[in-house]
């Protein structure tokens, strides 16, 4: 159980927080999870019942392929990856999230 | 369409992969120490594998899936009664709906019959009343119709193989066929322009009773008889589905008049007679035009004929029904009551299935709390429950179609059904009957299978995980449920009670006919030489005990009866000079009224002096007494035929039935038959003992006296009077048997409810007999819950009983809307199955230990 709650995701980020992290490299759905973890300063954890569902749906969007690999201790794993229709995704959503965050602070900043 | 590909992938697989996927998440977790949360395990598969779906499909059948490992497997004790009820219902509206469609729904098997329209006359004292052949032919032109054919039935005797028969006819407009666009099954059928000298064609049913199927039957020749004899070609033979246009009959030959004619020795003049109002007028609709239409230029023509000819048109009006309309008003109350009785047997099947779901849900309570605690929302929860409903309804659907099969198979041994749809075999299961089916049930399954799905799928579940019984105070469903089920069964078996009641009545009640032995003999005229010789000869016969004679026996089913257009002359409205009237009568023989019971209420019976030379005397029914006489001793008064015969009035007598038993008596007149002679008549014998035993003596009788005698018809009035009653008892017979029906349903449904409840209060049993309660007071006590929920039920159902018996007022005879004992015994029955259906459990609770009880969670 986390002790303070994790601040909820905004709908959509979580899709390109979960891209974004995949552009380092073909990733497990954990890895993905401590990416995010760990790139947000232990501050954004990503339950797993809202990660698999967002890994299903952007696969069948064609954002990111699988397959079954072994990890790093030799279990079984299925890693993503970023295909190029993904790629085009992150920059889209990159613009959108910067031009959403800006206004945000703008408001808030008043 | 990519997504459409990948979707396509096993769903096995993805549900593997992506458990594989989660424990491998899991597992590195817990590896790590990590304190990533865990949702909701069930959750996340659901919602990761609903996106690979074709949704609700794939859903749907998975829910069928685990209902029918959950039904078959885990709950056969309730999904069998549940089913048995269902298919017990669904297969008993399916049979009644078979009858009812065979008997009136079933469309005439024509060209287009959404355009056929039918052509009636009403009147004041009539309405659906035939036209004359002159109306006809001005109706066949009015611009709506495209055209118009006239029928008008009729009787002859077929002379084949050396013995009479009688045979019926439709003696029709030539163009007939051709406007309904009715082919031969074999050979021809008139009207196609060819003239070959008289040409008939046979009906399918006629065809088999007649020639055995005969198929080179065409061409061959007839020998007729109606007056005079007469060859007749056969043109051909009409299909099995056509029948006769009222929707239920059959006939045996169509003819043109000219046909008739040539074996009745010419009516020329009846095609000009505006009194012979015996035709029935079909007419076919332009494609643009509509019977609203039609019917405003019918009633223009009859403002017109009203006042070109008064002495027939005078308040005559048309009226243009739609073939669809005719056919629910033949329908009428017997197939709406059928229909309500149906519909009540279905409920009372509905509400068991509901209660027997209810009852799974509360036992399955922990399994969809547990369901719920991990995931599954309530809408996931009802559709579940819903799938188990739809799978019940389609595995009783199953059983239903094999009940059907076997009542509709099963009824016409029981139950004599009407002869033609017999014949005909309307009474079958078929498409029609499938798609009634099939809304039946998908109704059902609304019905019952929303009430369990809500339930359960209901805000309370936490309450129930931790095992709360119902709230006190408020009655619980499944009992609300079983109130509802003995309000209709009580509507049910009062239904039932009245009609057997009705059928009893006119089994040994008063009919207007005494339930005399007696013999009748249909002869024609023409080959007896003198009546009073034969009367005399067949007066010595032994075990004859009265011998006399009528034009037609009372109930014999020719048709009405005969009527003729009178005047009444001195009276206000029906004076010499008035519109005349028509009027149904009899010609008898002096001791007719004695022999069928007919009672004399003023004035005198017919005399011996009565005769040839006598004056001209009528007797008068006490209908056509308070018709015309309301005020007035009609004794002294006169009839008169516009033909120009008059008859003094001599006595009134009670009402007889002409067509059938229970009928509204309506005016009716007796002349004495050596005064007004017919050109057949039939004779009566009363006889000691069984008429029956006397047919071959009185047939040896007759031939001695002219061999062609010994070809006379023989029927007794016994026969007779059941079979013009008979609509009585089919009704008792098929109400009947789905209130036995109904009460078994009840029976299942209050066993269940009862048995539940007291399960319920098995730990409040164990504390009264630890405290000293014996097992009969508990026994009694839970039959007391049995008995208050039925009689709280039967108050209930009282009004709707009561509306039902209003409904069914003109089926039942003898008995009034109103009439307590069958009101009585439908509830007391409802009492004696209540305390059946609690008989086990009280048994049971009786029985109660009290240390098990207690311990017992």
């Amino acid at each position: 159980m986390a002790k303070s709650p994790s601040p909820a995701l905004l709908q959509g980020t979580l899709d390109l927080l979960i891209l974004h992290a995949l552009q380092r490299g073909p990733m497990h759905g954990y890895a993905i999870a401590q990416t995010i973890h760990l790139l947000s300063d232990e501050v954004l954890r990503v339950e797993e019942g809202s990660l698999y569902p967002a890994l299903h749906r952007l696969e069948l969007d064609g954002a990111i392929s699988s397959s079954w690999g072994v990890s790093d201790n030799n279990r079984k794993a299925k890693y993503y990856e970023v295909t190029r229709r993904g790629r085009k995704l992150i920059a889209a959503q990159q613009r959108t999230w910067s031009t959403l965050s800006a206004a945000v602070d703008r408001v808030l900043a008043r | 369409m990519r997504r459409f590909w990948l979707k396509l992938k096993s769903r096995r697989r993805i549900d593997e992969e992506l458990e594989e996927e989660l424990a491998f998440h899991r597992a590195m977790a817990a590896e790590r120490g990590n304190p990533i949360p865990l949702g909701k395990p069930l959750a996340i598969r659901e919602q990761s594998l609903d996106l690979w779906r074709f949704q609700w499909l794939e859903d749907f059948w998975q829910d069928l899936r685990y209902g029918w490992r959950e039904r078959m497997h885990r709950r056969l004790a309730v999904t069998a009664p549940a089913v048995l009820s269902l298919a017990l219902g669904i297969g008993a509206s399916v049979a009644i709906f078979c009858y009812l469609d065979g008997l009136y729904l079933r469309p005439l098997p024509v060209a287009e019959p959404e355009r056929l329209a039918h052509v009636f006359a009403d009147t004041d004292r009539q309405i659906r009343g035939t036209l004359s052949y002159p109306e006809f032919g001005e109706l066949a032109r009015l611009p709506s119709f495209s055209g118009a054919a006239a029928a008008q039935g009729r009787g002859a005797r077929l002379l084949a193989n050396g013995e009479d028969q009688l045979v019926s006819i439709y003696c029709v407009s030539e163009n007939f066929f051709q406007l309904l666009g009715v082919r031969a099954q074999l050979g021809r059928v008139f009207g196609s322009g060819d003239r070959d000298g008289p040409g008939v064609v046979l009906g399918h049913s006629a065809w088999l009773r007649l020639f055995g199927g005969d198929p080179s039957i065409a061409g061959k020749s007839l020998r007729l008889s109606r007056g005079i004899a007469g060859n007749v070609t056969v043109l051909g033979v009409l299909p099995a589905e056509f029948r006769d246009l009222t929707g239920s009959g059959d006939r045996d030959l169509w003819m043109p008049p000219e046909t008739f004619e040539a074996i009745s020795g010419g009516a020329r003049e009846e095609f000009e007679d505006r009194y012979n109002t015996s035709y029935y007028v079909l007419a076919r609709l332009r494609p643009e035009a509509t019977v609203r239409q039609a019917q405003a230029e019918a009633e223009a023509l009859h403002r017109r004929l009203a006042g070109d000819y008064p002495a027939t048109n005078t308040r005559r009006r048309f009226t243009v029904l739609s073939d669809f309309d005719y056919r629910m008003e033949n329908a009428g109350t017997t197939g709406l009551v059928l229909f309500g009785i149906v519909l009540m047997v279905m409920a009372i099947a509905c509400v068991n299935v509901s209660n027997l779901l209810l009852g799974a849900v509360e036992s399955r309570q922990r399994e969809l709390a547990v369901r719920a605690a991990i995931g599954a929302g309530p809408w996931r929860i009802a559709r579940q429950l819903f799938a188990e409903s739809v799978l019940l309804g389609g595995l009783a659907a199953i059983a239903g179609a094999g009940v059907a099969y076997l009542l509709v198979a099963l009824i016409p041994a029981v139950i004599d059904l009407p002869e033609q749809t017999r014949a005909l075999q309307l009474f079958r299961v078929d498409a029609r009957a499938a798609v009634f089916a099939f809304s039946v049930l998908v109704l059902t399954i609304l019905l019952f299978g929303i009430a369990p799905a809500w339930i359960g799928s209901g805000a309370n579940l936490t309450g129930r995980l931790k095992g709360a019984g119902a709230g006190p105070g408020r009655l619980p469903v499944r009992d609300r449920l079983a109130l509802l089920q003995v309000a209709v069964s009580l509507a049910l078996l009062t239904a039932a009670s009245l009609l057997m009641a009705s059928f009893l009545e006119t089994r040994s009640g008063d009919i207007g006919l005494a339930r005399k032995n007696v013999l009748n003999a249909w002869l024609s005229r023409q080959q007896v030489p003198a009546e009073r010789p034969m009367l005399e000869r067949l007066q010595a016969l032994p075990g004859v005990r009265e011998v006399s004679l009528a034009f037609r026996a009372p109930l014999s089913g020719s048709g009405g009866g005969l009527s003729m257009p009178v005047h009444l002359p001195g009276h206000g409205e029906f004076g010499a000079g008035q519109p005349p009237v028509a009027i149904k009568y009899n010609s008898v023989g002096q001791r007719y009224f004695g022999m069928m019971g007919v009672r004399l209420l003023r004035g005198r019976l017919f005399e011996d002096s009565d005769d040839e030379r006598g004056a001209k005397v009528a007797v008068i029914s006490e209908a056509m007494s308070r018709r015309f006489w309301p005020n007035d001793d009609p004794v002294g008064k006169r009839i008169a035929a516009a033909e120009g015969a008059a008859w003094v009035i001599v006595g009134v007598v009670s009402d007889a039935p002409i067509n059938s038993v229970g009928e509204i008596p309506e005016p009716y007149f007796y002349t004495v038959w050596w005064q007004n002679p017919m050109g057949e008549f039939t004779l009566l014998l009363e006889t000691e003992g069984a008429p029956a035993r006397l047919i071959p003596l009185v047939r040896a009788a007759l031939r001695q006296m002219d061999s062609k005698l010994e070809q006379a018809q023989f029927s007794t009035m016994e026969e007779l009077i059941a079979a013009r009653g008979s609509r009585y008892r089919r009704a008792a017979q098929l109400v009947s048997g789905l209130g036995v029906l109904g009460i078994i349903l009840t029976a299942i449904g209050l066993y269940g409810v009862i048995a539940r409840n007291a399960a319920l209060r098995r730990r409040e049993i164990g504390i009264r007999m630890a405290l000293g309660a014996g097992g009969g007071e508990t026994a009694r006590m839970i039959a007391m819950r049995a008995l208050q929920l039925t009689a709280a039920g039967i108050a209930l159902g009282l009004p709707l009983a009561m509306l039902t018996a209003h409904a069914m007022r003109s089926m039942l005879f003898g008995v009034g809307e109103w009439h307590p004992p069958s009101f009585f015994a439908a509830a007391l029955l409802l009492l004696i199955v209540a305390i059946g259906a609690a008989w086990l459990p009280a048994v049971r609770a009786a029985h109660v230990d009290p240390v098990l009880a207690m311990k017992v969670e």
